[in-house]
C-alpha cells in the first residue's frame, strides 16, 4: 500500500515537471489528435469510393466524385504527415528541455554535498544516478508520454469508427481484441524475462573477455590457454541457448497476431455474406473494417511495452528525487566574512567523529602562525588525516572551534576560506585533458604561472619533455607514474598561490629517486606559506618549526624534531621503530 | 576467411532458409488476391455461401502458411546469426589467447573488448536480419508489383508507383542523415557521461579548489549541446515516416481515382482493385526498411574488416607449445643480452651478462623503466630474446617451447592481478584440484591466510568487481600464494611487494626463504632489503647493470647500491594502510 503511494507520488513529480510546457504539449495532444483521425479516416474514404461509386450508382457531382475523394485522400494523408512531424519536433524540444533542467539539477545538487553526504551515497550510486537514472526519465518523456495517449487514443478512434459504420460487424471484429490482448501480454512476459537472462549472460561474458584480455600475461604464463577457453566455452553456448530460445519467441509473436487478424478477417467475410445478401453490409464498408483489423496489433503490442517503461523511469524518479530532495547543502557563497586569507590556523578543543560518538579527535588544541611550517605524527589511525578533513570544512564538527586568521571557519565565506586553504590528498585525483587544464582548473590562470608553478614543484622536467602544458591527461592521469601525478597535484595546488597549504603525505611506494624529488618539491612549494603536513615518514620533518605529535585523538607531545627527540618520549619511540623497520 | 570457417560448417543452414523465406514471400503476395476474391463474390447479388466459405478457410490457410514459413526461415537464418555470432565470439578469444604479449601491449583492451561487441554484433546483423529482411523485401516487392502488373493492370502499376522511387531516394539519404546525428549525439553522451563521471570522481578536488561554479557551467555546457544535438537529430528522423506517408498517400490516391475509372468502364473487377491497394501495402514495408537495411550492412562490412584485420594478426608460433622432455631446473645465463621493443628506437636492455646457478636467488633493483621486468618478460618468452644471449640450464632459450618454460615457472606480476572468483579459486589458479589445505598453505606462506580466514566469507569470498574490494597489498600477496601453490622449480617476483609495508614484507620473505634456497628465483623490488640475501644483486640503470655481486660484495664498493641502501635504511620508510 504504501509502495503504491509513493509510486504515484513520483508519477505525480514526473507530472508536475511538465507544467511550464503545458501549450506546447497541448498542442502534441492536439497533432495525436488529428494524425489518429486521418488514419482512421482513410480506410473510411475508400469506403466512400467503393460503396458509392463503385458498387452504388451515386452521382460523381463536384468533390463529391472518385477525383475528389482521391484528392480528399491524399489530403488527409499529407494533413496527418505534417501532423504527425510537427508533434514530433515539438515533443522533442519540450521532453529535451524537461531533461537538461533535470540534468543540471541533479549535477548541482551533487556537486554541492557535503563530504559526509558524498561518502553515504556513494560514487558509484551518485555516477549511476546522474546519467542512467536520468536517461530512464528520457525515456518516459520522449517515447512514452504521447505515445500512451496516441495508442489509447488510436484503439478507441478504431472502435468508435467501426461502431459508427456497422454496430454488429464491429462486435464480430472485436472477438480477436482479447485474445491479441492476452497473447501479447503473457508472450511479452516471456520474452522479457529471456531476454533479460540473455543480457545478464553477455554481460558475464564480456566482463569474462575484458578480465582475460588484461590478465592474458598471467593466463599465458600459467598456461591456463584450455581452461579459460573451457569457462568461455560454456558461458557462450549458454548465450547461445537463451538466444535461440529468443528467436524462437520472436518469431511467434508478430507472426501469431497476423493469423489472428486473419481469422477476424475470414470471420467478417463470413459473416458479411450473410447481412450483404439480406441487403444491409457495403462491401466497402467491410473493406475498410479488414483494414482497421489490421491496425488493432500496434497499439496493444506498444502499450504492453509501455508497461514496462513507466515502471522504471518511477524507479528512477524515485532515485533521482532522493538526490534532489536533499537540502543539506553547501552554499561557497554563504558566510559574513570573505576575503583572503592571510595563514593563521587554531584548533581550540575540537571533538570530531566521522559517525555518532566514534571520536577520532578527542579535544585537540594547537595553533599555527603565518608562514609557519608544521607536521602532524603519530600512529596508524590516530587522527592524523581528519586533520586536514577539518580546516577547510569538509566535514562538521561536533565540538570546539576552528579559527583560521582568528575568524571561526563557519563564519568564513566557504569558496574564500577553501581558495586560501590549499589540500593535497594522499591518492591524487587528476581529470582528463592536459596539464594546463588540470592546473588551472577553470579559473583562467595565465600560462606562466602555470609553467612557474610546474617549475617550483619539480613536474617542469618531465613535462617539457612530454610536451608543455597541452600534454594530454587521459583519465585519471594513468599516462603519468605515481610519482608524476604526486608532483602533478602539486603544481595543481600551488599554481593557484594558497594562504595556507594543507599536505598529506603519500604513502605509496616509489622508487628511491622519485621520492628525492618529491621531497625537493615539498620543500619548494611550502616556501612562504603556512603549511601542514601530514607526515608518514618521520624523515620528511626533521626541519618543520613545530611537530605536534598525536596520541589518543589529542596532541601529547609537541616541539622541534630535536627537543622532541631529546625527551626519549613517543616522538623518540616513533623514530626509532622506523629506523627498526627498515632494517 | 574466419566466415569461410563458419561457412563451411553452419553455410547450407543458409539454403533452407532462403527456400522457406522464397515460399513464405510467395505466400505472402497471395494474400491480396485472395481478400480482392473475397470482396468480388461478395459484391455478386447472391454471393455462393459454399465459395465465400471456401474463401474464407483460403485466407485463413494462407495466414497459417505465412506464419509456418517465416516461423521456419526464422528459426534457420536468425538462429544461423546467433551461431555466427557465438562461434566469431570464440574463434576471436582463441585467436587472443593465441597472441603473443607484444600484441597486447600495442592495443588498447578496450579497443579488443569492442572487437568482440560491436563487431561481433554488427557482422551478425548483417548476416541476419540484414540479409532476411533485404531478401524478404526484394522478393516480396518484386512479386507484388508483378501480381499487379499481370494481374491487374500495368498501366494502373505504372502510374501508382511513380512516387515510391521518391521515397526509395529520400529515405536513403535522410537515413544517411540520421545516422551521422546519432553517432554525434552518442559522441556527446558519451563526453556527458564522462565528464559526469570525473566529476563525481574528483569532486573533492573540485570542492579543495572551490570550482564549483565554474564546474556547473562547464556542465550546462555539454548538458545543453547534448540537448541541442538530440533535438536536431528528432528534426531529421521526423521526417522519415511523413515521406513514406505523404509517397505512399499519394500512390493510393492515384490507385483509387485511375483504378476507380478502371473499374467503372469495367476493364478490372472492384476485387482487383481491393487487391491492387493490399500489394501497395505490401511494398511499403520493405521500403520503410530500406534505409535500415542499407546501414545494417555497410556497418557489417566495416567490422567485417575490422575483424579480419584481427585474424590475420600472426599468433604465437606452434613450436613454442610443444613438448620438452627434460626438466627445467632453471640455472640462467645471460651473455651480452640486448633487447628492443618492437616499435621502440632505443633498446630496453644493453648488454646484459650474468649467472645464477639452478637454485640460486637473484635479486635485481633500479628505477622504474631501468629494464627490470624486460628481464623477466624474456625469460618468461612474452617476448622473443636474440639467439645467442638468454639460456636456461645451458640451452639457448629461443630453443626451449614457451609453454616448458611457464609451466616451471611460478610469476607473480607486479600489479597482482586476480580474476573474478573466489579467492580460493584465484589461488588454485593453475592447479584447480588442489585441496584447501594446499591452498591455504601457499597463503599462509604469503601472509594473508589470517586475513582471508578473517573475511566473513573466507576462502569463498568473491574478489573483483562484483565480490569484496581487496587492497593492492592483499592482491599482492594472493597472486604471490598463487604462484606458490605449484611449488615451481623457477620463481619470479617482479616488484611482487610494492605495495606491501617493510613489516609485511619482511615476514613473507622469511617464510619464503625456506623455498627460495631450495628453487631458483629472481625478486624484483625497489627496496633493498627484500633482496640483500639474494646470491647475486644486480642494479640496473637505463637497460644496463651497473653493479653486480652479493649484498656484501657492493656494501663493499661503496657505489651505487652501497649508497642507496645507506638512504634507505636512513628513512625508514614506514608504510600506512
Amino acid at each position: 500500500m504504501k509502495a503504491n503511494q509513493k509510486k504515484q507520488s513520483s508519477f505525480v513529480r514526473l507530472s508536475l515537471l511538465m507544467k511550464p510546457y503545458m501549450g506546447k504539449l497541448l498542442i502534441c495532444v492536439v497533432c495525436v489528435i488529428l494524425v489518429n483521425l486521418a488514419d482512421l479516416l482513410k480506410p473510411y474514404v475508400a469506403a466512400i469510393v467503393i460503396d458509392n461509386f463503385l458498387v452504388g450508382t451515386s452521382e460523381q457531382s463536384g468533390l463529391f466524385s472518385i477525383t475528389g475523394m482521391g484528392i480528399a485522400y491524399f489530403i488527409v494523408a499529407l494533413a496527418g504527415a505534417l501532423f504527425s512531424m510537427t508533434q514530433v519536433r515539438l515533443l522533442a524540444r519540450v521532453s529535451q528541455k524537461i531533461l537538461n533542467d533535470m540534468r543540471q539539477k541533479v549535477f548541482d545538487k551533487i556537486l554541492h554535498m557535503p563530504m559526509k553526504l558524498l561518502d553515504r551515497f556513494g560514487t558509484g550510486r551518485l555516477i549511476t544516478r546522474a546519467t542512467n537514472d536520468v536517461e530512464t526519465v528520457n525515456e518516459f518523456y520522449s517515447d512514452v508520454l504521447i505515445n500512451l495517449f496516441k495508442d489509447v487514443f488510436l484503439l478507441l478512434g478504431i472502435l468508435v469508427m467501426m461502431f459508427i459504420m456497422d454496430p454488429q460487424l464491429a462486435l464480430v471484429a472485436f472477438t480477436g481484441v482479447p485474445l491479441i490482448v492476452l497473447l501479447t501480454i503473457s508472450l511479452k512476459k516471456v520474452i522479457k524475462r529471456n531476454f533479460k537472462r540473455m543480457k545478464a549472460i553477455i554481460s558475464q561474458i564480456n566482463g569474462f573477455f575484458a578480465e582475460n584480455i588484461s590478465g592474458m600475461r598471467i593466463v599465458q604464463a600459467f598456461n591456463r590457454q584450455f581452461n579459460k577457453l573451457k569457462e568461455f566455452r560454456e558461458l557462450n553456448n549458454a548465450y547461445f541457448k537463451t538466444t535461440t530460445t529468443q528467436v524462437f519467441l520472436n518469431s511467434f509473436l508478430r507472426p501469431t497476431m497476423e493469423v489472428i487478424n486473419n481469422l477476424v478477417i475470414a470471420l467478417l467475410i463470413v459473416y458479411g455474406m450473410g447481412r450483404i445478401t439480406g441487403g444491409y453490409l457495403e462491401v466497402g464498408v467491410l473493406y475498410a473494417f479488414t483494414n482497421y483489423v489490421k491496425q488493432f496489433f500496434e497499439p496493444i503490442n506498444d502499450l504492453a511495452e509501455k508497461y514496462t517503461t513507466i515502471q522504471s523511469a518511477l524507479v528512477s524518479t524515485d532515485r533521482i528525487y532522493e538526490i534532489l530532495d536533499e537540502t543539506d547543502l553547501e552554499d561557497p557563497e554563504a558566510g559574513t566574512h570573505g576575503g583572503p586569507v592571510h595563514g593563521t590556523v587554531e584548533f581550540r578543543d575540537v571533538w570530531f567523529a566521522y559517525n555518532d560518538e566514534d571520536w577520532v579527535l578527542k579535544g585537540i588544541s594547537f595553533k599555527v602562525e603565518v608562514g609557519q611550517k608544521v607536521a602532524f605524527v603519530g600512529h596508524t589511525g590516530v587522527g592524523k588525516s581528519t586533520i586536514i578533513n577539518l580546516i577547510s570544512r569538509y566535514y562538521k564538527i561536533q565540538k570546539g572551534q576552528i579559527l583560521v586568521d582568528g575568524v571561526p571557519i563557519e563564519d568564513w565565506k566557504l569558496r574564500d576560506l577553501r581558495q586560501g586553504v590549499s589540500t593535497v590528498m594522499q591518492d591524487v585525483f587528476l581529470f582528463s585533458g592536459d596539464i594546463a587544464e588540470n592546473l588551472d582548473m577553470h579559473a583562467s590562470l595565465p600560462e606562466d604561472t602555470m609553467e612557474k608553478a610546474l617549475e617550483i614543484s619539480e613536474a617542469a622536467d618531465f613535462v617539457n619533455e612530454l610536451g608543455g602544458l597541452k600534454t594530454p591527461v587521459t583519465e585519471q592521469g594513468l599516462n603519468f607514474s605515481t610519482g608524476q601525478r604526486q608532483l602533478l597535484s602539486f603544481a595543481r595546488a600551488i599554481a593557484h598561490d594558497p594562504a595556507i597549504l594543507v599536505l598529506d603525505e603519500a604513502t605509496a611506494h616509489i622508487d628511491t629517486n622519485t621520492e628525492e624529488m618529491i621531497q625537493r618539491s615539498i620543500e619548494n612549494i611550502s616556501q612562504g606559506r603556512t603549511s601542514i603536513f601530514i607526515a608518514h615518514r618521520l624523515s620528511t620533518i626533521e626541519n618543520c618549526d613545530v611537530i605536534f605529535v598525536l596520541v589518543d585523538g589529542q596532541v601529547a607531545e609537541q616541539g622541534t624534531h630535536e627537543e622532541l627527540y631529546a625527551r626519549g618520549g613517543v616522538y623518540t619511540g616513533l623514530v626509532k621503530a622506523q629506523v627498526e623497520n627498515s632494517r | 576467411m574466419v566466415i569461410k570457417k563458419f561457412l563451411k560448417r553452419y553455410g547450407w543452414l543458409y539454403i533452407p532458409g532462403i527456400l522457406f523465406l522464397a515460399i513464405n514471400s510467395r505466400i505472402q503476395t497471395l494474400s491480396p488476391t485472395a481478400l480482392g476474391d473475397a470482396i468480388d463474390m461478395l459484391e455478386q447479388p447472391s454471393p455462393d455461401a459454399g465459395m465465400v466459405w471456401r474463401q474464407a478457410g483460403l485466407i485463413l490457410l494462407i495466414a497459417l502458411g505465412v506464419f509456418a514459413t517465416r516461423f521456419i526461415w526464422r528459426m534457420l537464418i536468425v538462429r544461423n546469426a546467433r551461431s555466427l555470432e557465438c562461434f566469431l565470439r570464440e574463434e576471436l578469444f582463441v585467436k587472443l589467447q593465441s597472441m603473443p604479449i607484444s600484441f597486447f601491449s600495442k592495443q588498447r583492451s578496450g579497443d579488443l573488448l569492442a572487437y568482440a561487441i560491436n563487431d561481433v554484433g554488427a557482422v551478425r546483423m548483417t548476416f541476419g536480419p540484414a540479409l532476411a529482411q533485404g531478401l524478404n523485401g526484394i522478393i516480396t516487392g518484386g512479386l507484388s508489383i508483378w501480381s499487379m502488373i499481370t494481374e491487374v493492370n500495368g498501366r494502373l502499376t505504372f502510374l501508382a508507383l511513380i512516387p515510391i522511387p521518391i521515397a526509395v531516394v529520400s529515405i536513403i539519404i535522410i537515413g544517411n542523415l540520421v545516422q551521422k546525428r546519432f553517432r554525434r549525439v552518442q559522441e556527446l553522451f558519451s563526453n556527458l557521461s564522462g565528464f559526469v563521471n570525473e566529476s563525481i570522481m574528483g569532486v573533492r578536488v573540485v570542492k579543495t579548489f572551490a570550482r564549483e561554479k565554474e564546474w556547473q557551467h562547464e556542465f550546462e555546457r555539454t548538458s545543453e549541446d547534448m540537448m541541442r544535438a538530440n533535438v536536431k537529430l528528432t528534426d531529421t528522423s521526423a521526417w522519415l515516416n511523413p515521406i513514406t506517408v505523404i509517397t505512399f498517400g499519394l500512390s493510393y490516391a492515384v490507385s483509387l481515382v485511375y483504378g476507380g475509372q478502371l473499374v467503372m468502364n469495367g476493364t478490372i473487377a472492384l476485387g482487383e482493385l481491393v487487391a491492387f491497394l493490399g500489394y501497395l501495402l505490401l511494398i511499403q514495408n520493405p521500403v520503410v526498411a530500406l534505409g535500415r537495411i542499407i546501414n545494417m550492412l555497410h556497418r557489417g562490412l566495416a567490422s567485417y574488416k575490422r575483424l579480419n584485420a584481427i585474424f590475420s594478426e600472426p599468433s604465437v608460433p606452434e613450436e613454442e607449445q610443444g613438448d620438452y622432455e627434460e626438466e627445467i631446473c632453471g640455472s640462467i645465463e645471460a651473455k651480452n643480452l640486448s633487447f628492443t621493443y618492437p616499435d621502440a628506437e632505443k633498446p630496453a636492455l644493453e648488454g646484459i651478462t650474468f649467472k645464477l646457478p639452478a637454485g640460486g636467488t637473484l635479486g635485481i633493483t633500479g628505477k622504474t623503466g631501468s629494464g627490470k621486468s624486460t628481464l623477466v618478460g624474456l625469460l618468461l618468452k612474452f617476448f622473443e630474446a636474440p639467439r645467442g644471449t638468454l639460456f636456461i640450464d645451458g640451452k639457448d632459450i629461443c630453443d626451449i617451447p614457451a609453454k616448458a618454460i611457464r609451466q616451471a615457472a611460478g610469476y607473480v606480476p607486479q600489479d597482482g592481478f586476480l580474476f573474478s572468483t573466489t579467492i580460493e579459486k584465484d589461488i588454485a589458479f593453475y592447479t584447480p584440484d588442489a585441496n584447501l589445505t594446499e591452498v591455504q598453505k601457499a597463503a599462509d606462506l604469503a601472509n594473508i591466510n589470517s586475513e582471508i580466514e578473517e573475511f566473513p566469507e573466507g576462502y569463498d569470498t568473491e574478489v573483483g568487481e562484483r565480490g569484496t574490494r581487496l587492497s593492492g597489498g592483499q592482491k599482492q600477496r594472493i597472486s604471490l600464494a598463487r604462484a606458490l601453490v605449484r611449488d615451481p622449480n623457477l620463481l619470479i617476483l617482479d616488484d611482487t611487494l610494492s605495495a606491501v609495508d617493510n613489516i609485511t614484507e619482511k615476514k613473507i620473505v622469511d617464510n619464503i626463504n625456506g623455498v627460495l634456497k631450495e628453487k631458483t628465483s629472481i625478486v624484483i623490488s625497489h627496496r633493498l632489503s627484500a633482496i640483500r640475501g639474494a646470491d647475486l644483486i644486480l642494479f640496473m640503470e637505463d637497460g644496463r647493470v651497473v653493479e653486480s655481486g652479493t649484498h656484501q660484495e657492493l656494501m663493499a664498493r661503496h657505489g651505487i647500491y652501497a649508497e642507496t641502501y645507506e638512504k634507505q635504511s636512513k628513512e625508514g620508510t614506514q608504510h600506512e594502510g
